[in-house]
């Protein structure tokens, strides 16, 4: 096994004597091409993403809190009195109604769409910072 | 009075792209034969070490110096080769006769037979060992494996070109 080794270092002598033949003016010319292109260049656009996904997110929390009324703000409806004897007949008028309720729906879904999207431009963003190394 | 590595390297990292070229020039060949090695064909081997070079400048402020600069250029390096055709990805070997570094490499010379008989990574991690003198804590690194592994296959590799060699001249 010791002749196996030495023969190995010893027959690696003939590909150390292997020289790449590119030059370093090639590698030069390609450094100088990135420099001038990453000064030139317009912000790519994950870089703009990345510092207007926390600008979005705050107006996107924003518009969440504000469109939507907080506890004080929301009028509990008035209890009818209803005596023992009185069977009620009719649903009372100021209860919420089927529409009433389910207008919040549209607004759940677009804060939904909204963070959807959100994540989707997250991905982007990581998948690209690791496909660019 | 010419500059050392961690010199260069200090350079380059603060934007100078002259420290690095002249760096660059230091592993050219180094990386070079190391990739050609692995992968046979000259044009691919060049082609991968000017992209990893490329690689390795726009990178260099992640460079940890814990490790040996070769050792994380192999790592880089290892990732701009071409990807292995389908129809050869189930052999065991990476040599066939299309392959100019078989031909570079005379018909006794070892490394042809450990080409045609080793796996690409236990091949890659001989050749660090033998050829270029790596320690197995950097072959370990470059190739992202255990400090086990690398043991291993090293012994693993010397049996089965052993097995070969006998089988050859025996």
């Amino acid at each position: 096994m010791k002749d196996l080794e030495t023969q190995l270092r010893q027959d690696a002598e003939t590909l150390r004597s292997a020289k790449s033949e590119s030059a370093d003016a090639s590698l030069r010319r390609a450094i100088a091409a990135e420099q001038h292109a990453t000064h030139t260049r317009a912000p790519l656009a994950p870089r703009w993403l990345a510092w207007s996904l926390p600008i979005a997110v705050a107006a996107a929390a924003a518009w969440f809190l504000i469109g939507t009324p907080t506890t004080s703000e929301v009028q509990e409806p008035a209890i009818p009195q209803i005596a023992n004897s009185d069977v009620p007949t009719t649903l009372p008028t100021d209860t919420l109604s089927l529409e009433q309720v389910s207008s919040t729906a549209p607004l759940e879904a677009e804060w939904e769409a909204l963070l959807s999207d959100l994540e989707r431009a997250r991905d982007q963003i990581e998948q690209e910072l690791r496909t660019e190394f | 009075m010419e500059k050392t590595e961690t010199q260069l390297i200090g350079l380059a990292k603060g934007g100078d792209s002259a420290a690095f070229c002249e760096l660059a020039s230091r592993y050219r060949d180094q990386l070079f034969r190391f990739l050609w090695l692995r992968c046979g064909q000259r044009a691919d081997a060049e082609d991968a070490v000017q992209e990893a070079m490329l690689s390795a400048w726009r990178y260099l402020s992640t460079y940890d110096e814990r490790w040996q600069f070769s050792t994380w250029l192999y790592r880089i390096a290892l990732r701009k080769l071409p990807k292995p055709q389908p129809s050869t990805t189930d052999l065991d070997n990476v040599g066939t006769p299309d392959d100019d570094v078989e031909q570079f490499l005379e018909r006794a010379n070892l490394w042809r037979v450990a080409r045609q008989t080793l796996k690409p990574e236990a091949l890659t991690a001989l050749w660090l060992y033998y050829g270029e003198g790596a320690t197995h804590r950097d072959i370990a690194h470059a190739l992202s494996r255990s400090l086990a592994w690398v043991k291993v296959n090293l012994m693993r590799s010397r049996n089965r070109l052993a097995t070969v060699l006998g089988e050859k001249t025996g």
